[in-house]
């Protein structure tokens, strides 16, 4: 249950800026929390107002953020970081394309095209991002073309006609 | 006894049908592939598989989950004995010595030792879990709200602490999955907190898309950083175990069984923490310490019972405090609620067979990964060539089918694509994923009990720290605090060195 521990640790001031991140939030957490009605006029005492556990668990997560910041800084967050390696860079694009990918995909084309087809384009354009090389022989590039689009095809169909006919579901 | 032996025996019959038979081999089957393939976890496999068997019948269903789990946390063994890369986590220690053993010509009695100690393991986990299980849940009915409490505490702050990296970092997240447990309409007064006017979110974030994103397409993004997996080893030769292998090392057997089912029942810590703890006991306590980590048959064996044992370890606390001890076991808890069933104190009071029949369910899912363990090598070899590229767009389009699956709402596919986004960032910056998780499923416990103690107590938060339960928990959930502390942690090895070496001279 722990995390992967295949990329590189960040660095300290990655560590400070995700520090102020989380202490923004806890903030804004509590500054919610303070904002809900309390309820009291109606009787009920305020240890029941809907805002008091959220405002403890933002307070926490704002103290918490106080200690990796500070933690970082002693760690030398302000020294300036080594430039990120070619491997680490490549790492980055390559999540960065999964995660377009997959946005537009679930966020944008699933609804909007039928499910099939949604499934089959995302399907055929994912394999041919993470398979295509530059200077790649228009033959070859033809090939994992031409097995993209089949792998698309028949998952698009195949998990549509599973979900609508065995699981009974209504596709998006 | 003899009752609780009958319950098994009865549950045993009851889970005897051709339809049941069917669904063990079939996801036990699927688990195994689940799991040996880099990339996907045990978590994924069973979040995946809860909302595909979301039209089951309650018992079929939570029987597949069970072989899912038990058939991924197996299959990890699969691709780090023959790629040097752990299938799951939890295989991450049978790397060392599964792989040198591949190395040396030996994957086939690697393969086959992984099986043995992984079928022992379950079962050394299942009948501990049915002997001990009824006790803690008697046990467990003494507990009232302060202690509750106390308990989401204790889980959200041991999981920080030991589920692996900074502690730190997993209290944050721990928090966090705490916090978004509270969004939607308090029991209280059905205000809709951090709503902003919007119903998809005053109905709360449902725990399954948010598993999803957080285990299995943030899993699918993180796998798409890594650089390709190449050089699978082929050949595999003998997958049958040497019994003089069993019998000379039984006593690292029960031992790592023993351990990996007792850090299964601690909340959110799982196999790989269960896995990594067996394997340095067996080596602390073998006369073959120096083949660790060079091919070692004991140390093999040690960690694949360890990992095994605690997946019937990690449904103790699931079945007597609704608190899961693993993340897959939180998916699993997950999936008992979506079905109507309650785990927790009252389960066992209600309904004492269902223990017997998770029992059962686990000892069918068992057997099942014996047979598929000797028998499901070649075509393994076959699934572990699939190249990542191919297999990934598929698992997203099921993970976007699964978060859509169960409630029929595109509001969910948000969800799950955000907690994906959210859990891929979490991961680069080695924040603990257990704790999150941890969080959301005991944000409920945490928040209903906090309520209703101080509501009995007209206020006061005495009883939350005079009640013997209580105080206990809130010593424990303090120590684990403060020895965490690195500068606290070094102080006190400093303190005992000396005291230990006065002790030896002595």
């Amino acid at each position: 249950m722990s995390h992967s521990a295949d990329s590189p640790p960040p660095s300290p001031g990655t560590d400070l800026a995700v520090a102020a991140g989380f202490l923004v939030f806890g903030l804004a957490v509590v500054a919610a929390s303070a904002a809900m009605p309390t309820f009291t006029d109606q009787g009920t005492p305020a240890y029941v107002a809907p805002g008091l556990v959220p405002a403890f668990h933002g307070t926490v997560i704002g103290l918490l953020s106080l200690v990796l910041a500070t933690r970082s800084i002693l760690r030398g967050a302000f020294r300036p970081a080594a430039p990120a390696g070619g491997a680490e860079r490549r790492a980055i694009l390559r999540i960065a394309v999964a995660s377009v990918l997959t946005v537009a995909f679930s966020g944008f084309m699933v609804g909007r095209l039928p499910f099939w087809a949604a499934a089959a384009i995302f399907v055929f354009v994912f394999i041919l991002a993470f398979e295509w090389r530059p200077g790649l022989a228009a033959s070859v590039l033809a090939r994992i073309a031409g097995i993209a689009l089949a792998i698309g095809l028949v998952t698009g169909w195949g998990i549509t006609l599973l979900f609508e006919h065995v699981f009974l579901i209504r596709m998006p | 006894m003899l009752q609780n032996l009958s319950m098994l025996g009865g549950q045993l019959a009851d889970q005897a049908s051709l339809m049941t038979l069917f669904n063990v081999l079939w996801a036990t089957f699927a688990g195994i592939v689940v799991g040996s393939l880099p990339g996907l976890t045990a978590t994924l496999g069973v979040a995946l598989m809860t909302s595909l068997t979301f039209s089951l019948a309650p018992n079929q269903a939570i029987q597949v989950l069970i072989c899912v789990y038990v058939g991924a946390i197996y299959g990890g063994s699969r691709s780090a004995i023959l790629l040097n890369i752990p299938g799951t986590p939890a295989s991450a220690a049978s790397t060392l010595d599964g792989f040198p053993l591949a190395r040396q010509g030996l994957a086939g009695r690697a393969m086959g030792i992984s099986t043995t100690g992984s079928w022992l393991g379950t079962l050394c986990g299942t009948l501990v879990m049915a002997s001990l299980a009824p006790f803690l849940a008697q046990f467990a009915l003494s507990f009232g709200s302060y202690e509750l409490f106390w308990v989401a505490v204790f889980g959200i702050v041991i999981s920080g602490t030991l589920a692996g990296g900074d502690p730190l970092k997993g209290y944050m997240v721990g928090f966090l999955g705490l916090f978004i447990s509270t969004i939607g309409q308090d029991a209280q007064h059905a205000y809709p907190r951090f709503a902003f006017g919007n119903s998809d979110l005053a109905g709360g974030i449902g725990l399954l898309p948010a598993l999803v994103g957080a285990f299995g397409l943030a899993e699918v993004l993180t796998a798409m950083g890594r650089p390709q997996v190449k050089g699978v080893i082929t050949k595999v030769g003998s997958v049958l175990p040497r019994p003089a292998d069993v019998a000379r090392y039984w006593r690292t057997i029960l031992r790592s069984g023993l351990i990996g089912t007792f850090t299964g029942t601690l909340p959110g810590l799982g196999e790989e923490t269960a896995a990594f703890a067996a394997y340095a006991a067996a080596r602390r306590g073998s006369r073959e310490r120096e083949k660790f980590g060079n091919g070692s048959i004991e140390g093999l064996i040690a960690a694949e019972t360890g990992e095994s044992a605690c997946v019937p370890g990690a449904m103790i606390p699931v079945l007597t405090l609704a608190v899961p001890g693993s993340a897959p076991a939180a998916v699993l808890m997950a999936a008992m609620f979506i079905h109507g069933l309650n785990p927790g104190p009252m389960l066992l009071v209600t309904t004492p067979e269902y223990l017997y029949r998770v029992v059962a369910m686990l000892m069918m899912a068992d057997m099942a990964k014996l047979f598929y363990g000797f028998f499901l090598v070649r075509p393994l070899l076959l699934i572990l060539r699939v190249p990542r590229e191919r297999l990934m767009p598929v698992i997203v389009l099921l993970c976007t089918i699964g978060a859509y699956a169960t409630t029929a709402r595109v509001f969910n596919i948000w969800v799950m694509l955000v907690f994906g986004l959210l859990g891929m960032l979490l991961r680069r910056w080695k924040f603990p994923m257990a704790p999150m998780i941890l969080g959301m499923v005991l944000g409920e416990l945490l928040d209903k009990n906090l309520l209703r103690g101080l509501t009995i107590s007209d206020g006061s938060i005495l009883p939350f720290f005079t009640r013997p339960i209580c105080i206990v928990l809130a010593c424990l959930t303090l120590a684990s605090v403060v020895f965490s502390i690195p500068g606290v942690s070094a102080w006190l090895r400093r303190r005992l060195r000396p005291g230990a070496q006065r002790t030896a001279i002595g």
